[in-house]
């Protein structure tokens, strides 16, 4: 048996001799190119790309500059800079920017502190720990519009379960979405509820990463179990965590969802986003060029923090 | 097995070719059932959209020829757009069960969004120029930015051949049609007409008869009543009312207060906000609103209240009165929803009782209801029409009540039949001469963002009234100052 | 410093497996001492329970007079050098070398200090400022041994710190190692599987194998008395001859009839015989002793290996470079009348004549060499790297 097949494999070869045919890769029609056909594979994404992307970013930069509105029969003025300027110089603008700064802040570092523990308890954890993830991660998976209605549910002053409990124990009732601190807070911990897991995550990730047998070594160098974590175990995951902090607060800048189910901006307009507030501009207000102006200031100062952000990391990740 | 190159680029040519033959081939006698014919499909959708479904965008004919098509026996099916809430499937259900006795080629169909999304659904349709519904219910101060846009059809020539205008409380056939209004809020048979009636509404108060007794006809002594009856049911609080930051919710009922007490909320002629709507005698009557009725309301309940929520307040026996809408009260008098007042609607109706809102300096009522608009993009323009006018007919009218609807039309809100058709009836046709609406102009939701964040802020109990009038003053006062150039 | 005691000495993982089955042990403070065994015999195990990494089952470890069973490896005040060398990857070799200084919160000066002194002794002062990955593997092991010694810890303990090196760097480096211990005179504990490292470095050796100590001596006297076939089969190149011999008078007979001098203890039957190449002769097929055909030569340069069949057991002969002999040519093996031949029951592969390993009196004589072995220049792959 053995005898023959050599035979015959051996023989293929010397019979495709004389005329031997390039591999498939190679036979293709004489007129694309290569370079063609590069471009030609790439078509469809550049097109969606352009099309979904940069033409309707290009076009808001237009209308940024203009006085249009949507749902309006105007004719149409050019204000160059006046919208930019507008928006700029609004103090309701400004009230915005710091109710969302603080909420980036609180959130994204709430998130951080606890989604890097929960990961590092979960490190240790040997047993259950696969389900022990997928379990925590399903906050994750669930629509942030769901998340809101049944948090606004459960935190409702009157028939929420949340009191229901904190009277029970004797807290008392907490008016969570009538009180404007509070209700920041409480948009808080609904974004922290569903977007802790993403932190907890890729720290785990970073954390089982870590081999073992440094924390051995240290160990046998005498350091203490704080000495450990804080010069093993938090620089090496650290760089980690940074891209996982950077994607949760660039999101966490752009919340809109949660605000809109849960509080709807109130009380007054204490936890009114700078998204929420765009909304309000272009979908209630149908102010479409400020609102594209507004936009696109957005997407500036996420551009700019983000590059910051990220020479930052680089060189984090560089040490 | 093996080929040469060019022999191959001839047999991909001549596959393709083949295809595309097939594919005609299929288009022309519409008897292959080949999958991979475009053309195929094509045709398949055309005859749809000519036959089964007129509503879709057809090619053929305009709208005149479908017209007469559709008093051959085309079906039309009409589309409503209204946001979700008991009166919005009585209206379906009234529409269908009625009007197909009329003309039973046209069904109507409800498309009724959540409260939040209801005016983003139909302003995001007309900033596209392209509407999926016919007959757009807006909320009485969206209409100046439909108009403004050229997004509905101005039915003030309809309106002259199908309706009679003395038919109407001349104060709603504005409040829901006219633009720009006429200052003393009446119907101007001069101005323009750009929505009919669809549902009337106003705020009334509901109270527990076995606690309160005869309902309070002054404000103060509403206060009383409830505080009052806080103190003697352990447990209970005094009032309910809305304060949401959504929508208008908050800023009805601070209008509400404001109005009863002799304040004005602007001067329209003027476009002056400041020093009106601050005025001392507002701000003592909004700290009113803050110092006495709030705390007769349960801790971080105004806040977050709206129909429902106030609803829900009642049926449960939390508190002994409330103010609502009344399209919102359906519902409200069965045991399904009012169960812990009584296992019978006679029981419940021992308990709860309702009435036009107290005085104060005045007898005002905010107005709520809203008119039906025809977009102005709309394939079925007849059909509408046709509906419209039907629906306004007087008899259909009192039919409208009786099916437990909210008529605009004096004789229907007067007939025994609108009535005795809800507990509540009776107290609102006692409001309506004295309903009240505020701004229809296209700044409108500016307007009402301030006005509405600022008073749920107050609501919230996280501002005082006195800083709360005087914020929406100077922002409101900005955007009148911005409008008054804008004219110049 | 201290000397480390081992008694009862137990290992088992929670999964069953047994890695050290029972260990008793004593290493003499100021001694270099190494593990020699095969992967998976139990000598890594007995390291990371000296280090206190991993917890006995049962048995007791002491370093110096303290009992440390229950101490955490933070608390035994041992530094230890690892196979991967555990270098932190994300600090540079200063701050590596500091590690343990820092964790003990020693003064910043005092840092520098005895950072730049074990660079200087291990020669990478100019690496200092590098990151492990910008190292080569040798420079990454002098960075963890220096590492190790920065800190006048009670024990060195080596975990095959050479295996993962480059052969010719590893010959640099051992030498270098018993440099500084001896410089140092601190105790150290060397686990390896390379048997000319462990001959080559330690004061005393310790066979390991199953999870038990088979043999525990100088490495010379290892070398010539193999206490049990284990050992024999393991150490030196090429390993002892081990073949069945009876018993006839004064001589064991092996294959083909190849007499050797019979140790006093020999007696009996189920006896194997194990004879190191160097103690077998050959000449020419005519001659006195068992004839048999080369089948395999290893020219090493200055000695030659012969591997010849004799009835079909293979027998390596060590000869100078100048012996004629090649591939199939037929040659007769003789027994160097002066060397006495090793003689294991093959049951038990015990030596007869000797005592259990355990036994201290020959644990405890590290200097018992075999004058005759040493001597004989044929040897010196078995010890290249002594210096």
């Amino acid at each position: 048996m053995a005898q023959t097949t050599s035979v015959a494999t051996s023989a293929e070869p010397s019979d495709e001799g004389p005329d031997f045919e390039p591999p498939p890769v190679a036979r293709r029609s004489g007129r694309l190119t290569d370079r063609w056909i590069a471009r030609l594979s790439v078509a469809p994404a550049m097109l969606f790309l352009v099309g979904l992307f940069l033409f309707p970013l290009l076009w808001a930069v237009v209308l940024s500059f203009s006085t249009y509105s949507a749902t309006r029969n105007q004719p149409i003025e050019w204000v160059w800079f006046g919208n930019y300027v507008d928006v700029l110089t609004s103090d309701q603008v400004w009230e915005r920017a710091i109710t969302t700064l603080i909420f980036v802040v609180a959130a994204v570092g709430l998130q951080t502190l606890v989604g890097f523990g929960i990961a590092w308890l979960l490190s240790r954890q040997q047993r259950g720990r696969g389900a022990l993830t997928v379990l925590l991660l399903l906050p994750m998976m669930l629509s942030p519009v769901v998340v809101g209605a049944f948090w606004k549910l459960m935190l409702d002053s009157q028939f929420g379960v949340v009191n229901r409990f904190l009277e029970a124990v004797g807290v008392g009732q907490v008016l969570w979405l009538t009180q404007p601190r509070l209700a920041l807070f409480s948009l808080v911990v609904v974004d922290s509820w569903q977007w802790t897991p993403f932190i907890m995550v890729i720290a785990l990730a970073g954390l089982t990463a870590v081999p073992d047998y440094l924390f051995e070594a240290a160990e046998i160098d005498r350091a203490s179990e704080w000495f450990k974590f804080r010069h093993i175990t938090l620089p090496l995951v650290w760089p980690l965590l940074l891209i996982a902090i950077m994607f949760r607060a660039i999101d966490a800048f752009r919340l809109f969802d949660i605000v809109y189910v849960v509080t709807g901006g109130g009380p007054g307009s204490s936890t009114e986003t700078l998204s929420y507030h765009l909304y309000k501009i272009a979908f209630q207000n149908s102010d479409t060029a400020v609102a594209s102006a507004y936009g696109i200031l957005m997407v500036i100062v996420v551009t700019i923090a983000t590059q910051f952000y990220v020479k930052y990391l680089t060189r984090v990740q560089a040490k | 097995m093996r080929r040469t190159p060019t022999l191959r680029r001839w047999g991909v040519v001549l596959t393709a070719m083949l295809v595309v033959l097939a594919g005609c081939s299929s288009g022309d006698d519409d008897a292959s059932g080949d999958p991979t014919s475009g053309d195929a499909t094509g045709t398949e959708a055309e005859t749809t959209a000519g036959t089964d479904d007129a509503t879709e965008p057809a090619d053929e004919g305009t709208g005149e020829t479908e017209t007469a098509a559709a008093g051959d026996g085309e079906p039309v099916e009409l589309s409503v757009v209204w946001f979700e809430w008991a009166p919005a499937q009585l209206l379906e259900d009234f529409a269908n069960q009625e009007y197909s006795k009329v003309n039973p080629n046209v069904t109507i169909s409800m498309d009724a969004v959540p409260n939040p999304q209801w005016h983003d659904a139909i302003f995001t349709q007309f900033a596209a120029r392209q509407t999926d519904f016919d007959i757009a219910i807006l909320d009485s101060q969206w209409i100046g930015e439909a108009v403004e846009g050229g997004h509905v059809l101005d039915l003030t020539e309809f309106a002259a051949e199908s309706i009679n205008p003395d038919d109407y409380p001349q104060n709603l056939l504005s409040a829901y049609g006219q633009y720009p209004r006429a200052e003393d809020g009446l119907y101007d048979p001069a101005g323009n007409l750009y929505g009919l009636p669809a549902l009337a509404d106003s705020y009334v108060l509901v109270y527990r008869k076995d606690l309160i007794g005869e309902p309070p006809a002054t404000w103060d002594e509403m206060i009383d009543k409830a505080a009052a009856c806080q103190e003697e049911n352990e447990g209970m609080y005094g009032l309910a009312f809305h304060g949401s930051g959504g929508s208008d919710e908050a800023a009805v009922m601070l209008n509400t207060q404001l109005w009863t007490h002799g304040g004005e909320i602007w001067d329209p002629q003027e476009l002056q906000v400041e020093g009106i709507l601050n005025s001392p005698e507002n701000i003592e009557a909004a700290t009113q609103l803050t110092d006495e009725m709030l705390p007769l309301t349960p801790p971080g309940f105004v806040g977050t209240a709206f129909i429902s929520e106030v609803n829900a307040a009642m049926a449960q026996g939390q508190t002994c009165m409330g103010f609502n809408w009344v399209a919102g009260l359906e519902g409200l008098q069965t045991p399904e929803v009012s169960g812990a007042l009584g296992e019978t609607e006679e029981e419940i109706l021992e308990k709860l009782g309702f009435a036009r809102v107290p005085t104060d300096e005045t007898e005002i009522v905010s107005l709520g209801g809203m008119g039906m608009s025809v977009s102005a993009y709309t394939e079925n323009e007849q059909e509408v029409l046709d509906f419209l006018a039907w629906f306004q007919q007087p008899e259909v009218q009192v039919a409208w009540g009786a099916f437990g609807g909210v008529p605009a039309q004096t004789a229907a809100l007067e007939s025994d039949e609108f009535l005795s058709a809800r507990p509540w009836n009776p107290a609102f046709v006692e409001s309506v001469e004295d309903l009240k609406d505020f701004w229809n102009m296209p700044e409108y939701f500016r307007l009402l963002d301030i006005h509405n964040s600022e008073a749920n802020a107050m609501l919230s109990g996280t501002q005082s009234a006195e800083d709360t009038l005087n914020n929406i003053a100077s922002q409101q006062q900005e955007v009148m100052d911005e409008i008054r150039e804008g004219g110049l | 410093m201290a000397g480390i005691h081992i008694e009862g000495l137990r290992k088992q993982f929670p999964d069953g497996t047994v890695a050290v089955e029972h260990l008793d042990l004593e290493i003499a403070d100021g001694e270099l001492f190494v593990l020699l065994g095969p992967s998976g015999c139990g000598k890594t195990t007995t390291l990371r329970c000296i280090a206190g990494l991993e917890h006995q089952t049962s048995g007791d470890i002491r370093i110096g007079d303290q009992l440390v069973n229950g101490r955490r490896a933070g608390e035994r005040d041992i530094a230890m050098v690892f196979q991967f060398y555990a270098l932190y990857p994300h600090l540079s070799a200063r701050d590596n070398i500091a590690f343990p200084l820092r964790a003990q919160s020693v003064a910043a000066s005092e840092v520098e200090r005895r950072v730049a002194a074990s660079a200087e002794m291990l020669k990478i002062t100019d690496l200092l400022d590098r990151k492990p990955s910008r190292l080569s593997g040798g420079e990454q092991q002098r960075i963890a041994l220096a590492r190790a010694l920065v800190r006048a810890p009670q024990a060195f303990l080596m975990d095959e710190p050479l295996t993962n090196l480059d052969a010719e760097l590893r010959i640099d480096m051992r030498t270098e190692i018993k440099h500084l211990q001896a410089e140092l005179g601190t105790t150290m504990v060397y686990v390896t599987h390379d048997q000319v490292e462990a001959m080559s470095l330690g004061d005393r050796i310790g066979i390991v194998n199953n999870g038990r100590l088979e043999q525990v001596g100088a490495p010379l006297d290892v070398y010539r008395n193999p206490a049990t076939l284990f050992a024999a089969g393991f150490i030196g190149t090429p390993p002892m001859n081990l073949f069945d011999v009876r018993v006839d008078g004064q001589a064991l007979v092996g294959p083909a009839g190849l007499r050797l001098p019979r140790p006093a203890a020999a007696t009996g039957t189920g006896l194997v015989a194990g004879v190191r190449a160097e103690w077998l002769g050959l000449v020419g097929p005519d001659d006195d002793g068992a004839p048999g055909q080369v089948v395999a030569t290893e020219s090493l340069g200055d000695e030659t290996i012969y591997v010849v069949d004799v009835e079909g057991e293979l027998l390596s002969v060590r000869e100078p470079p100048t012996a004629p002999w090649r591939d199939g040519d037929a040659v007769t093996v003789h027994h160097h009348a002066r060397f006495e031949p090793r003689v294991y029951d093959s049951e038990s592969g015990r030596a007869l004549g000797t005592e259990p390993p355990e036994d201290p009196a020959e644990a405890s004589t590290p200097d018992a060499t075999d004058r005759s072995v040493s001597t004989d220049p044929a040897h010196s792959g078995a010890d290249a790297g002594t210096p």
